[in-house]
Formats: C-alpha cells, sequence, structure tokens
C-alpha cells in the first residue's frame, strides 16, 4: 500500500448562470432558484478604497452612502421606503476592490428591486444638502465604530499603513476626517462619472425568477442608461517584503494588547492555485481548537486569549485583487509576552514548512472550509452577492461552485511551502498599546 | 409614491417542504427535512430543558460549549467591514 493519500471529494454545489452583457457595458449574471419565493439583486461597481484620490481618504464609503439619499425618480428615504414596504431589506459596503449596492426581497418585488438599483445607477441626487448631511453620518460611523471602540478598526485600518507602500494600498480606508471634510459636491460627480458607469460594474440576480424574463426586465429598467466608458483599473501591485516591519498603535479603550502579523501574499487572482493553498494554510493556523496556532499558543503556552488567521482585509480570502495579505491577529494579557508569541508562532510556521501536516489534518480544514462556504451560499442574498463579486473580481461566477474541487486538488506540498514563504522578513508586525487597563 | 416605480407582483406561495417524522425505539423523537439548495446537512439535537433534577441529561450538557456559527463564521464576524449602509 502507498503513501499517497487518496483525493477526498468535496460536495459542490450546483447552479444554473445565464450571463447577459448590455449595450452600455452592463454584465448581468442570473441564477434561478424556485426553491423559496425570493430574490437577491446585487450591484457591484469596480470601485472601492484603492481607487481613492489622495487626499481624499474614505471618499468611496462616504460616496456609498450618497447612493442612498434618492435618485433620478425617486426623494430621499423612498429608496428605504420602497424596500421596506415590499418585505425586503437592503444594504450596501465599500471594500478595497468594489463596492456594492443589495437588496434581498420577496420575489413579488423583483422589477421593483431591478428598477430602484436602475434609477440610481441612472443619477442618484448628489447634492450639496445630501453631502453635508452624510458627511456627519460617516463621521459619526467612524466615531462609534473606530475610536469610540476598544479595538475599532483593528487591524484593518491601521495595519496597511505599515504592510504597504503605496498611497492606494497604505491609507485608511475609513477617512480621515480633514479629507472626509474637503469632499466637495463636484468630487463626488467626478466619482460617478468616472467609475459609476455601467460598462465599470456588475449586476447578479438570483432566486425565485425566471431567467429570460429577468434578463427582459434588466433590459427595460438598465438597458436606457447610457454607455459611458469604463475606467482603465491600474495595478496596485507592490512586490514582497525583504525585512520586516515594526509599528505600534495606541488604543486608549483597549483593556489588553493585540498583535497583528501582515503578510503580503500571491495574486489572489492570477494565481489562485497558490493563493489556495494559502486560504488552507490560514485554516490550519487557527480553525477551531485543533488547529495549530490554538493549540499552541492558546492552550499549551498560554501565552495569548486568543487567534487568528485570515487572508483579505476583512477576512474574506477572495474579496481582493493583487495585493493582499494574510493577516494573524492575538489577544494577549501581557505586554511583555509580544517576542515570546511571535517566536511561538515562527516556530509553527516552520514545524509545517519542514515537517509537513498531520494525516487528515488538510482534509479536516478544507472539509470544514467548504462546508462554511456552502452555508454562506444557502442564503439568497449571500449567494447573489458571490456570483456578483466572483464576476467582477474573477471574471467568472462559476468559479465558485467550482472552489470545492480546487480545493481539494491543493498538496500538502503546496501548504508547506506556503507556510515556508511567511517569515520574519516577509512581514509588518503592528503592536497595539492597550490604553484602557485600569 | 412614485408611479413610475413597478408595482408588486403577486405574492408566489412558498413551497412545502417534505418532512418525515419518527419516534426510534428507545424514545428519541427525529424529524427530517429535505431542504434543496447546497448539499450539505445540518443536524440539532434539542433536549429538553425541564428539570431541576442536577443529574438531568440536558442539565448536565449545557454549560458544554458550541454554537450555531462555526469558528470560521466567528472569525469572519469579527473582522470588521466599513460601511454597513
Amino acid at each position: 500500500v502507498g503513501r499517497v493519500p487518496r483525493p477526498i471529494t468535496l460536495p459542490a454545489p450546483t447552479f444554473d448562470l445565464t450571463h447577459h452583457t448590455l449595450d452600455n457595458g452592463l454584465r448581468v449574471v442570473v441564477a434561478p432558484d424556485r426553491s423559496a419565493p425570493v430574490v437577491g439583486v446585487a450591484v457591484l461597481y469596480d470601485v472601492g478604497i484603492r481607487s481613492e484620490p489622495e487626499g481624499r481618504t474614505g471618499f468611496a464609503h462616504l460616496f456609498e452612502h450618497l447612493m442612498f439619499q434618492g435618485s433620478a425618480n425617486l426623494e430621499k428615504l423612498e429608496h428605504f421606503r420602497y424596500v421596506q414596504s415590499s418585505g425586503g431589506t437592503f444594504n450596501g459596503s465599500t471594500h478595497f476592490d468594489y463596492t456594492n449596492y443589495f437588496e434581498a426581497l420577496p420575489s413579488n418585488a423583483l422589477e421593483r428591486g431591478l428598477f430602484l438599483e436602475a434609477d440610481r445607477m441612472l443619477s442618484p441626487r448628489i447634492t450639496e444638502e445630501n453631502l453635508a448631511n452624510q458627511l456627519e453620518v460617516v463621521k459619526n460611523e467612524i466615531r462609534v465604530n473606530v475610536m469610540n471602540r476598544p479595538y475599532g478598526g483593528f487591524p484593518w485600518i491601521v495595519l496597511p499603513a505599515v504592510l504597504f507602500d503605496t498611497f492606494a494600498n497604505s491609507h485608511n480606508g475609513y477617512g480621515g476626517f480633514e479629507d472626509l471634510e474637503g469632499a466637495t459636491v463636484e468630487d463626488a460627480r467626478d466619482f460617478f462619472t468616472r467609475y459609476y458607469a455601467p460598462a465599470n460594474a456588475v449586476l447578479a440576480v438570483a432566486g425565485d425568477l425566471d431567467a429570460d424574463e429577468t434578463i427582459d426586465l434588466v433590459e427595460k429598467h438598465f438597458g436606457p442608461i447610457k454607455k459611458r466608458r469604463a475606467p482603465k483599473r491600474p495595478s496596485f501591485a507592490e512586490p514582497p517584503l525583504s525585512a520586516e516591519r515594526r509599528a505600534t498603535h495606541d488604543d486608549p479603550h483597549a483593556p489588553i494588547p493585540a498583535v497583528a502579523l501582515g503578510y503580503r501574499v500571491p495574486d489572489p487572482v492570477g494565481g489562485l492555485d497558490d493563493h489556495l493553498a494559502n486560504v488552507l494554510l490560514a485554516e490550519v493556523l487557527s480553525d477551531g481548537d485543533a488547529s495549530r496556532l490554538q493549540q499552541r499558543l492558546v492552550q499549551r503556552d498560554q501565552l495569548v486569549t486568543d487567534i487568528g488567521a485570515y487572508i483579505g482585509e476583512f477576512g474574506d480570502p477572495f474579496d481582493e485583487r493583487d495585493p493582499t495579505a494574510l493577516t494573524i491577529t492575538a489577544h494577549y494579557p501581557d505586554a511583555s509576552s509580544l517576542e515570546a508569541i511571535l517566536r511561538a508562532i515562527d516556530e509553527e510556521l516552520a514545524r509545517i514548512a519542514d515537517d509537513g501536516l498531520a494525516p487528515g489534518e488538510l482534509d479536516r480544514v478544507r472539509t470544514r472550509l467548504v462546508s462554511v462556504l456552502l452555508r454562506e451560499l444557502d442564503a439568497v442574498l449571500s449567494r447573489t452577492l458571490n456570483f456578483a463579486k466572483f464576476e467582477l473580481i474573477y471574471g467568472r461566477a462559476e468559479l465558485i461552485a467550482e472552489l470545492p474541487g480546487r480545493l481539494a486538488a491543493v498538496t500538502e506540498r503546496a501548504v508547506r511551502a506556503a507556510a515556508a514563504e511567511l517569515r520574519p522578513e516577509r512581514r509588518a508586525v503592528l503592536e497595539l498599546i492597550a490604553g484602557g487597563a485600569r | 409614491m412614485t408611479s413610475v416605480v413597478p408595482a408588486l407582483t403577486k405574492p408566489r406561495k412558498p413551497k412545502k417542504l417534505t418532512v418525515t417524522e419518527r419516534v426510534t425505539d428507545h424514545g428519541l423523537r427525529v424529524i427530517v427535512v429535505r431542504k434543496p439548495g447546497v448539499p450539505l446537512v445540518e443536524l440539532r439535537l434539542r433536549l429538553p430543558f425541564a428539570s431541576a433534577r442536577a443529574t438531568h441529561p440536558a442539565r448536565s450538557a449545557f454549560p458544554s460549549r458550541g454554537s450555531e456559527a462555526s469558528p470560521s463564521a466567528e472569525r469572519r464576524a469579527s473582522a470588521k467591514s466599513p460601511a454597513r449602509g
């Protein structure tokens, strides 16, 4: 009997996807699933935190708010009323490489949902009054989520500044107050004209619908929006680090210290298989009580109270183009134990690189990862958002259904090689100084 | 409300799920529901919590760990996305 383990088979979902591109360049993905009378509608624009102009940090998010303040045919607040009175929910969020707007609705509100999205793609109401009002809303959001909260924005707001060099990759994506206050109606109109063109967006519609009828409705509501050229997206890539970087971050509310280690990892789109090896490495390191870092640093050495490893600034490994990061974060009671923590992490990474994984270890984490993915895809809205995201970032919504197979094919050797790349000279270490301890 | 906004169409009734129920020889009530969608099964064991006796199985199991969210889901929830609304 050979020692080569039999490749694992992981369950894959099946989706019935229809693609369509409008004359104005809007890419559309439609996915019927008639198991429940609900639909998801999601529009993703190919612009995020990385495309903000210098001196305008936080602008992509501020602009996202302006998309909810009325549009061509809708007064302020009507969008909310129409969604909610139809029995639906809505939101939007700003990411590093895109901004999304979405609704989950009973299927009898499908056309209404499409209309609402088309109306603001046509023309949001960008006025002095709306800008001034949403500037205050955004500032309050930052006060609540960052400035007045222990570990607020840690590490996604502060680690990029240490890990990356260019303005695009390193700046505070929530924005500085001075920059936000400097934003003008003119800035917002330019941003809309440049980045919110139909040809710079993906629309996904999924759930209780007929594909052909839905495409007709999409043509009816989005078709009349005039074609504008999509902006050319620059490369944001940065070379790997060659020397370790250290910085500290003062948190006046945090009761105990924390640390974030960021490693630049390979292009998630161009090098998907290497990326998946890193994704699985992150799971080996910190997914569950049996994971390497949990066992070593929480249970055995009792150096930290918790530790986690993840890819992507918001913990979603498929949310960003190049560059992206693998981040390890930990909270710990004794501020003087940082070096011991780093040493233990390095030893565990070296152990994976040198000695490999235990029998069954890789299959355990990939099975768990696929089940998390499937759970997420079961809900109509997150499924819709995923179709749109994979279409935008990877150019193929179909890739979602192929992920279990691609994850099953990742070898132990690839995971060891990924661990061997996470050396101290390749990382940025950000130490959070806890000022809230009393 | 503005007249150009499309009206709602006739609501569709949710499909009935197939439910099978059986009681095993030792008294465990088993309910099986088929819900198509993704290739996952979900198991939940519910113990009635209606005894003051310290040795009651529900009481002794109650402090043990475990929730509906997987560790990955918890981890993801802890990484904050900006701009919700």
